[in-house]
């Protein structure tokens, strides 16, 4: 992304501060708690551009994207590769604010090697010669500086984000040299394939996600936030999933997945997952749901471990969340 | 004082117990019985897709069949009503439950028949709270870097079942909670009118599959 166009994002959120259609919080305390575990003040908003994104993206850019497969599989993945080396000076410099030398190292290891041996980063080389494909951003950079997510947002054109990640896109842009050296054109056309290199594998996962849910824009949103997350732990451990408890003495707080997980990094390419992040607080397990509940005999519905409630509210309200 | 002192030594014994010898001294190995359980499930599911002589309808039969034993359907949606759960009626929430199984089978069972020719290794298990665990798994085609799928089991009366699924940190508990949160609160908490959203996207669903 060019920093022309990654000014403009700053100009974009000024401009939805001014938007109308701020959401009033309820009063009555399950709608709160709801309201405060989606953490979408500007909802109403936020659903009026995600159905003009929604618009943006059935009549133009997906058809793009489809179209785009005439193009031979190896081509495309070679020129997403060149997209991914080019993006190499970003990664270096947000590695560096994030005090992780070593992804640093590897990253400039990774844009030596595939800009030479392959081809100007045509080929992935350095992959195979086992040096990691890293991924980072300015907005994952603001978390492991302590900056909660703030709220849900909805951009027009870039998607899902939110203050931090959408202040991260405008300081990724900036730290992109290519951005100085090229004209606006050039800019816009990198920016649009761009945008296509990306869109195109989620043809099938968004299609299937959007035929299946009673409520696209919501589940998009937990997506987005979940990948996140994930995203900004990466390799830290530590994800605090709630779940239907087993009532009963020896109930204790989980343990999440991570902390069973092999120190190696995650598998590149869930697509399903690619959109996401979503705060998982330290969750007791809630009491109700559960063993013995499979049988026929009838237990009250389980209600969900309020202290998980009110600490992802509280994550939320601001508070630096990053020491997940 | 003195309870207190017993508590806190017995507390401290039983949390290095844990740190020391996680396993030792129980009756039975539940990460390893879950992990055990989550491997036998995916050989069965790839049995069925591998299966060239069952028609698509029968396959997509198979597998929620699979579906249905495997995961704690009960329990997920209870779980999933978040807040909204706890003041539902029995007759809302049996209409509820039933509904919901239906849609899990349409959404995400059916799914697994998009996977065909998948190879799956589990490559962890670790103990989840006292009576579950987490198992972490790689699923892929071959030739193709595996996805990460992380498969929380739980030991219950009638045996193991899995209660959530998290692949690359993206928990469908957690989704589907927010999701249908957001449909509650809009519906002013209103179960039945989940219960008829998802009744009207299952009948979508058949009409299009």
């Amino acid at each position: 992304m060019s920093a022309e166009i990654g000014l403009n994002v700053g100009l974009v959120l000024a401009l939805l501060l001014w938007l109308p259609g701020c959401a009033t919080p309820p009063t009555e305390p399950d709608a709160r708690a709801a309201f405060e575990e989606a953490n979408d003040p500007l909802e109403p908003a936020n659903r009026a551009i995600f159905d003009f994104n929604l618009a943006l993206d059935d009549h133009i850019v997906k058809p793009v994207a489809e179209a785009y497969r005439v193009v031979p599989e190896d081509l495309r993945k070679g020129l997403h590769n060149m997209v991914v080396t080019v993006h190499a000076p970003v990664l270096f410099g947000n590695y560096l604010l994030q005090a992780d030398p070593n992804s640093a190292a590897d990253t400039v290891l990774r844009f030596l090697i595939n800009l030479t041996a392959g081809v100007g980063g045509f080929f992935d080389v350095a992959s195979l010669a086992g040096v990691p494909n890293h991924d980072t951003d300015f907005g994952v950079t603001l978390a492991k500086w302590g900056m909660g997510e703030q709220f849900y947002l909805m951009l027009p054109l870039f998607g899902p984000s939110n203050p931090r990640d959408a202040i991260g896109l405008g300081v990724d842009s900036l730290m992109d040299p290519i951005g100085y050296f090229a004209t606006l054109w050039e800019d816009i056309g990198r920016f649009a394939f761009e945008g296509i290199d990306k869109r195109e594998p989620l043809i099938e996962p968004l299609d299937e996600i959007r035929r299946t849910s009673v409520d696209y824009y919501a589940t998009l949103r937990s997506l987005y936030r979940q990948r996140r997350e994930d995203q900004i732990r990466s390799g830290k451990g530590g994800a605090n999933f709630p779940a239907p408890s087993i009532s009963g003495p020896g109930d204790m707080p989980s343990t999440g997945p991570e902390a069973a997980r092999p120190v190696e990094p995650p598998a590149p390419g869930a697509n399903i997952a690619s959109v996401a992040r979503q705060s998982q607080a330290g969750a007791e397990l809630p009491e109700g749901a559960g063993a013995g509940m499979t049988g026929s005999e009838t237990v009250p519905a389980g209600p969900i471990e309020q202290s998980a409630l009110a600490n992802e509210a509280r994550d939320r309200a601001g508070r630096p969340n990053v020491e997940r | 004082m003195i309870d207190r002192r017993i508590f806190l030594a017995s507390a401290a014994s039983a949390a290095l117990g844990l740190l020391v010898a996680p396993r030792a001294g129980r009756a039975e190995d539940i990460p390893a019985a879950a992990s055990e359980f989550v491997s036998q499930l995916a050989e069965r599911v790839i049995r069925i897709l591998k299966d060239k002589s069952l028609s698509k309808d029968d396959r997509v039969k198979a597998l929620a069949a699979i579906f249905l034993d495997g995961f704690d359907v009960r329990a997920i949606g209870l779980f999933v009503l978040g807040v909204y759960g706890r003041r539902v009626s029995d007759s809302e929430r049996d209409a509820y439950l039933d509904v919901f199984k239906e849609y899990v089978v349409q959404t995400y069972a059916v799914r697994f028949n998009s996977y065909a020719g998948e190879s799956f290794h589990v490559s962890k298990t670790g103990p989840d709270g006292e009576a579950g665990a987490w198992v972490t798994s790689g699923i892929g085609k071959t030739g193709e870097e595996p996805t990460e799928v992380q498969w929380r089991v739980r030991k219950e009366q009638v045996g193991y079942k899995i209660i959530d699924v998290v692949v690359e940190g993206v928990s469908l508990l957690v989704t589907q909670r927010s999701e249908f949160s957001s449909v509650l609160q809009r519906n002013n908490g209103n179960v039945t009118s989940l219960t008829e959203l998802m009744r009207d996207k299952i009948v979508e669903l058949r009409q299009k599959s």
